[in-house]
């Protein structure tokens, strides 16, 4: 047996082993700028920027390492000097490690891995209380504003705030005790 | 306290970072679709298919392709400053698929001679139709009139008497558009533009009268020197020698530029990486330059112009290279000579804007029918 390519299999490109490695990290990475970034409205300029510096570093990558760690390394790189152009704090260095090491866990080798992760997250939904329940359905599928939701459920916003708060706890919980969170 | 920034998430992480990691999985869960996820993909995929053309781009355009270039580069770069920037992607990419004749006014402001003479600027206009279709009428002073052309097949030039000359390849350059260290202004400035957002801090202004006209919206690109702007800048050519400012005026209705001015540093100033002098790197690490065809002649000479005479540069400054002797040595062939008047460098600025729109006549950018020369020696 041997490796040697057959004479009609040509090797794939530089382009086509890219849009591959994209394809298959994009929504991981675009998690964790979501996490280190948190503005909304630069989020997606940090991601297609950390998209061409690793297009134009591809040949940098260490093949025996990680795509997605490699691809977040960037990805922090870039949000700090987006964030240091318009004079914001996106992430401490402490910080920064600490969601990359949540982030590592969360990784996977590649696309499939990410969307199981994502039905576990579906399974630590479904289980929590109704009342909590609801307020990750208001927040994050409706998008209601906070004041919204306080006249809604007749809550102030503060109790609005904590109950969201509470919310993503439990499911960080039950993320770790599924071993898919730090 | 609420958050009152409406483009932050009102989910209100605090700042453990389970909790905004954990933020974050729910806003990619309710917010992202497999569509959404594929235009992000797509968008990259496609500006890296611009840039593994830019070579190609920038040797096939000559350099009155730049404005081309900007609307492009700016369309698609700069305008994500209030708005989502797959919105603004679509609008712009919308704007840069239309091929409708444009006109521009073109001045090109040389640097004070050292003399402390302000040269007269050199003006231009430049008729585009799309990117293969372009028209420029350079007037230098004196009364001199130089037309070059691209009809989608061929480059031309109209020669002040009359005559044309007409070529499958791209025709030489004006002198003044080349830099001290004989790179081409121009390329460097496409290269520059279409890394726009990498190497430049880019902020709307609110100045409406500064674009002279009500309701266009005004986007300033002051070059930063942040470590990871000039790493990620893949054009050496664009850290060499960078527009240290650009004022853009863009109708915010069309997403069109209609006026686009750069300015550069002066010629003894420091440059924005730091650096000056000429380059010391050895030769020129990204290959030929565009068009490379159009080096030195064997005998290091660079030969007549098209019109038959070589004449003083637009400007009229003649002398030593304003950075010192070639720092890439002789030219080839041998010893030249006192310098007869070395390339111009950047100007004090360069700006184009948009006229009236207009229709051109359906042969405008076709070669002159008395062409005398088919593919002159390159």
């Amino acid at each position: 047996m041997t490796n040697q390519r057959a004479p009609h299999q040509r090797e794939p490109s530089a382009h086509e082993v890219f849009e591959v490695l994209a394809r298959d990290h994009a929504d991981h990475l675009l998690v964790f700028l979501r996490a280190v970034v948190r503005d909304r409205s630069m989020v997606d300029d940090v991601f297609q920027e950390t998209m061409m510096v690793a297009w134009r570093r591809l040949a940098d990558f260490d093949r025996t390492r990680s795509f997605g760690a490699w691809l977040r390394g960037i990805g922090s790189r870039v949000a700090m000097d987006f964030a240091g152009r318009r004079r914001m704090i996106v992430a401490d260095p402490t910080m920064l490690q600490e969601i990359e090491e949540h982030s590592v866990a969360f990784d996977g080798d590649h696309a499939q891995a990410f969307q199981t992760r994502m039905g576990t997250l579906d399974d630590c939904i479904e289980r929590l209380p109704t009342d909590y329940s609801q307020m990750i359905q208001m927040v994050y599928r409706a998008e209601l504003p906070l004041r919204t939701i306080a006249v809604n459920l007749a809550l102030t916003e503060e109790a609005v705030k904590k109950r969201i708060q509470r919310a993503r706890a439990l499911l960080g919980e039950c993320l770790q005790r599924k071993g898919v969170l730090a | 306290m609420m958050n009152t920034n409406p483009n932050q998430s009102e989910s209100n992480s605090n700042d453990a970072p389970e909790d905004r990691f954990v933020d974050a999985l729910l806003t990619h869960k309710f917010t992202e679709t497999t569509e959404s996820m594929d235009a992000r993909i797509n968008r990259v995929l496609r500006a890296v298919e611009s840039q593994n053309n830019r070579n190609y781009s920038i040797q096939n355009w000559q350099w009155w392709a730049l404005p081309i270039a900007a609307l492009l580069a700016i369309s698609l770069l700069v305008m994500p400053t209030t708005s989502s920037a797959s919105a603004v992607v679509r609008s712009a990419a919308k704007v840069a698929s239309k091929n409708v004749d444009r006109q521009y006014q073109v001045v090109l402001m040389p640097k004070v001679r050292r003399d402390g003479e302000q040269p007269p600027p050199i003006l231009a206009t430049l008729d585009v139709r799309d990117s293969q279709h372009m028209r420029i009428t350079i007037h230098y002073q004196g009364g001199r009139t130089e037309i070059r052309g691209r009809d989608g097949e061929t480059s031309w030039e109209q020669r002040p008497d009359g005559s044309a000359v007409i070529a499958d390849h791209d025709l030489p350059w004006p002198r003044w558009v080349e830099t001290p260290d004989g790179s081409l202004l121009v390329d460097s400035m496409a290269a520059m533009l279409e890394d726009l957002d990498d190497s430049y801090d880019i902020v709307r202004v609110d100045d409406a009268e500064a674009c002279g006209q009500t309701g266009l919206l005004q986007i300033r690109a002051n070059f930063q020197n942040s470590e990871l702007a000039l790493a990620n800048t893949p054009n050496e050519k664009v850290r060499r020698n960078p527009a240290e400012r650009i004022e853009m005026c863009i109708d915010p209705k069309t997403n069109e530029v209609i006026r686009l001015e750069m300015f550069f540093p002066p010629n003894d100033g420091p440059r924005p990486d730091g650096q000056r002098g000429p380059r010391t790197d050895g030769p020129r690490t990204d290959g030929p330059r565009p068009g490379g065809e159009r080096g030195p002649p064997p005998d290091g000479e660079r030969g007549p112009p098209p019109d038959g005479h070589r004449g003083p540069p637009p400007d009229g400054e003649r002398g030593p290279r304003p950075d010192g002797p070639r720092p890439d040595g002789p030219r080839a062939g041998g010893e030249r000579g006192p310098h007869r008047g070395g390339p111009l460098g950047p100007p004090q600025s360069i700006s184009f804007e948009r006229t009236d729109t207009k229709s051109f006549p359906s042969n405008w950018f076709t070669a002159p029918a008395n062409a005398v020369e088919v593919n002159p020696p390159q």
